[in-house]
């Protein structure tokens, strides 16, 4: 590859992508890395919430008008990286009433459409719902797929000749004279380390952000959070859930797709890497939880799962729920005159857009570029659309996965993995979490691929390992049912564990 | 999402047991099958909210309702609850609709058919009602004949009280087997009143009805429900009938009186087994062989086979009874002419069996199931009830 570029993007989630595509809608000529997959991280590892903004209305106005902004061009821009479900708040009983004014007054501050619905009316609409509710609003919260939001912005980026390289990590900074002037990467598959030469470097790690700022020899402060969820097998309520009081643990639930994800806790972890739920946090959040849907513990639960915040705090402040969920842009010259390095934390997926734009307008002035931003006037699209086919022709019957949509999600790559074709399809997200799909999947792709043995028993083992470690913390009523069946399947009929396969250490 | 039947999903292990024993996936593999209609599409019709059927759903005009995925899912799922509720959603073209509302409605046509039966039987046969019937969709085969018989009735009051409900085959085609039930319930000292007669819903159910198959559900109960407070028993001896008051009621008005009704509703042989009152002179002259083909509907009221078994014990030498095999025609299914084909293919194996285990007669508590036996092997086929009556005629002398 060519290894100079104007700016390197770290970071493939939602905002090192975002700014990924507004620098290559400004013309910079730019490079993408990141050390998993595109949304490995936390814009794929939360709740799947378009924020309407309402949450923080009451204790973070500004976020909130940021959010209720941004979920109105989302919904423009990337209407198939959004289910528009609609959200409610409702307050039940047992809330303190003196909430709710205030809350309604700081909807009405930021501009979030707020709309009364009687408990009666709300509750022939949402079955699901506790016969407690005593006050209920609707608002215009949406479900958003954090894998297709980034991959559509990488896929727009590259139409523009901007590059994207997953599985590819950065180890380390080459600095000249106090400036950043180039980045070490190493191809994660071949162990190949490289230099590739730039301009400027932005910082989008996220939750790794402060790792990587160390590499520069840089201190930034982000305080990484984890927050737990669970996934149920099927839609609970129509729309998004939220409990209308001051924000707290289990109080959001989102139908997304043919499931629903209910969270979430507030941790602080000191490592960004930390997603394993636990058996605790889950019975914590189902039994929050059942103070709005009362046969909560009774329903499926297929999966549970963490996903780490990057709070970010510039002199060590406030923690967790408290916390600002507010981005900050790090001008590291100012901070310790470092020049070409600037880093992105804090923020949340809906305001994403405003994140990169602000990044991309702080370094377009340094490179000398006048084109304003333009991201939220160009529509993207998700690289694998949702496409029917014969009966038959399914792979993933759960999900209604496709063939054609196999081969669509792994175009143009060399290597990939199984859950790579995941994030891009919702293949395996299902209530047999892959049981059936996985070794479908995998005798398809060693067919048309031309796989090796070895290759192809790697993605299976890969696959049903990877799904196994979210069952784990729900192995109950059905899922623990399944997952003997999974084990019946892969470990009795298959022989999994023997089975000759590639090692790669991913 | 309510409970009941609705929450059944949560059940689903995608084991594929039902898919197994699913006859439409074993003669037409394109057949998406009860696992993927049932309980793992409705997690996407859940979330496309309802408001549209998804492309997928066309192929649920291919569902036969068997009802065997719902006795074989060793979960408790019922994969034809979900079939029957998104049927009734289809759009479907305007022809086959109409085709399809002709064949619900059969009641109609078997009122008018047994009033004059020697006109419209004749009008059956004529080669061209049958090209026009063949414009509608309605495959070229017999239709079954239309017949007028008085039956005879004493009506004597009694303890033992039963309403028996024929259904409508008994009643147009074959009534017969209405007047065999009465004779063999009066000589053992039942009283019998004979209810009047109104489709159970099956067929207007099974082609994707639902808004009426529910207001003749709400009206039979209530009719049976009066009886049933009276101290009846309601008696069927069609599977099919039997099985939509058992079951398919509780499913479409979910409640106390389709529970009760439920808990009221006995197969003739049924309540001839839990009664143990039949004298039987096991010294008398057996029927030397036949054939006894179980209807799908008869396995899925999980009453095992209480017709089956009471004349191997009395009546039959050498009964061959068997389970494994559906018949295809699943009501008004095999009268489609595009689906002909399917319900022939179904009926295949049994066919076969039956010619290979030469017997003189085939025995079958359904109606349809006779018809579509007949039209696949030209054996004679015979109610149950009556292969009874008749032997205890000779048999039971004092009694008859």
């Amino acid at each position: 590859m060519n290894n100079k570029v104007q700016v390197v993007v770290i970071g493939g989630g939602a905002t090192g992508t975002g700014i990924l595509r507004d620098l290559a809608l400004r013309g910079i000529d730019c490079l993408l890395v990141e050390q998993n997959d595109l949304a490995t991280g936390t814009s794929g590892r939360f709740h799947g919430l378009l924020h309407s903004g309402a949450r923080y209305v009451v204790k973070d106005l500004h976020s909130a008008e940021e959010c209720i902004q941004e979920n109105k061009i989302l919904k423009q821009i990337a209407p198939d990286c959004i289910e528009d479900t609609g959200g409610m708040f409702i307050a039940t009983k047992n809330d303190d009433p003196g909430y709710i004014d205030k809350w309604l007054a700081g909807c009405a501050q930021a501009g979030i459409e707020t709309k009364e619905i009687s408990p009666t009316e709300l509750l022939k609409e949402e079955p699901a719902l506790t016969p407690d509710v005593v006050k209920a609003y609707f608002v215009p919260d949406a479900a958003v797929d954090g894998f297709t939001l980034a991959a559509a912005n990488v896929l727009s980026a590259q139409k523009l000749g901007a590059m994207a390289r997953n599985y590819t990590k950065v180890i380390g900074f080459k600095l000249e004279k106090n400036k950043v002037c180039g980045v070490y990467l190493k191809d994660k598959y071949t162990g190949k380390e490289e230099l590739v030469e730039c301009q400027y470097v932005i910082n989008a790690g996220g939750a790794w952000a402060g790792q990587i700022a160390g590499l520069a020899g840089q201190n930034i402060n982000v305080n990484p959070d984890k927050g737990v969820l669970v996934i149920f097998n099927h839609r609970i309520t129509n729309r998004v859930l939220n409990h209308l009081r001051p924000p707290g643990d289990g109080d959001i639930f989102v139908p997304h797709g043919s499931v629903t994800v209910f969270g979430t806790t507030s941790k602080v972890t000191n490592n960004p890497d930390d997603t394993e739920a636990t058996l605790e946090e889950v019975l914590e959040l189902l039994a929050e939880g059942s103070n709005l849907i009362p046969d909560l513990k009774n329903m499926r639960l297929i999966r549970a799962f963490a996903g780490v915040r990057p709070l970010y705090q510039p002199d060590g402040g406030q923690l967790g729920r408290e916390a600002t969920r507010d981005f900050t842009l790090i001008d590291h010259s100012q901070l310790t005159g470092l020049e070409g390095l600037v880093s992105v934390v804090g923020g949340k997926l809906t305001t994403y857009r405003l994140m990169a734009k602000a990044a991309v307008d702080f370094v377009a002035e340094k490179l000398g570029v006048d084109k304003p931003c333009i991201t939220h006037q160009e529509m993207i699209y998700a690289p694998v659309p949702k496409n029917g086919a014969k009966p038959g022709e399914y792979l993933c019957q759960c999900e209604m996965v496709s063939k054609k949509m196999l081969d669509q999600s792994i175009e143009g790559k060399g290597h990939f993995s199984l859950s790579d074709v995941r994030r891009l399809t919702r293949l395996g997200m299902g209530p047999c979490q892959g049981t059936f799909c996985t070794f479908r999947a995998t005798g398809y792709y060693h067919q048309s691929r031309n796989l090796k043995v070895t290759e192809a028993n790697k993605l299976l083992k890969d696959h049903i390992e990877e799904r196994w470690k979210g069952s784990k913390p729900v192995l109950w009523g059905q899922q623990a049912q399944e997952t003997q069946l999974t084990r019946g399947i892969y470990l009795g009929l298959l022989n999994l564990e023997r089975l000759e396969s590639d090692n790669n250490e991913l | 999402m309510s409970n009941g039947n609705e929450r059944n999903l949560d059940h689903c292990l995608k084991c594929s047991t039902c898919h197994t024993q699913c006859p439409v996936v074993a003669n037409y593999p394109d057949f998406p099958g009860p696992k993927q209609l049932g309980p793992e599409l409705e997690r996407l019709r859940l979330a496309k909210g309802q408001e549209k059927p998804l492309e997928i759903d066309e192929s649920l005009a291919l569902c036969t309702n068997c009802k065997r995925c719902d006795i074989a899912c060793p979960h408790g799922v019922k994969p034809s609850y979900y079939n029957m509720k998104n049927k009734a959603r289809l759009q479907g073209q305007s022809i086959s609709k109409f085709r399809d509302w002709i064949l619900a409605h059969n009641i109609c046509w078997g009122k008018i058919g047994s009033k004059i039966p020697g006109l419209v039987n004749f009008a059956l046969k004529f080669p061209l009602t049958k090209s026009v019937m063949g414009l509608m969709g309605i495959a070229n085969r017999d239709f079954p004949k239309y017949l007028k018989q008085q039956i005879k009735i004493r009506n004597s009051k009694n303890d033992k009280k039963v309403l028996y409900y024929p259904g409508c085959y008994a009643s147009f085609n074959e009534p017969e087997i209405i007047q065999a039930t009465i004779d063999i319930l009066e000589a053992y000292d039942f009283q019998v009143e004979l209810a009047s007669v109104n489709c159970c819903g099956t067929p207007v159910m099974s082609n994707g009805l639902l808004d009426e198959a529910r207001e003749m559900a709400i009206k039979n109960t209530g009719v049976f429900l009066k009886y049933i407070r009276e101290g009846y028993k309601i008696v069927t001896t069609c599977s099919s009938c039997g099985l939509t008051l058992k079951e398919e009621y509780t499913n479409i008005i979910p409640g106390t009186n389709s529970a009760e009704l439920k808990q009221n509703v006995w197969d003739l042989f049924e309540l001839l087994e839990e009664e143990e009152i039949l004298p039987f002179n096991e010294n008398k002259e057996k029927i030397k062989k036949a054939y006894y083909h179980v209807p799908c509907h008869l396995k899925a009221q999980g009453i095992g086979v209480p017709a089956a078994n009471l004349l191997k014990k009395v009546a039959v030498k050498d009964l061959i009874i068997e389970d494994n095999y559906c018949c295809g025609i699943a009501g008004t299914f095999g009268f489609k002419k595009e689906k002909y084909p399917i319900a022939m293919a179904i009926g295949d194996p049994l066919f076969k069996d039956i010619k290979n285990s030469q017997v003189p007669f085939v025995i079958t508590d359904c109606g349809t199931c006779k018809l579509q036996i007949m039209h696949g092997t030209s054996v004679p086929v015979k109610h149950p009830v009556v292969i009874l009556r008749d032997y205890l005629k000779n048999s039971d002398t004092e009694k008859f």
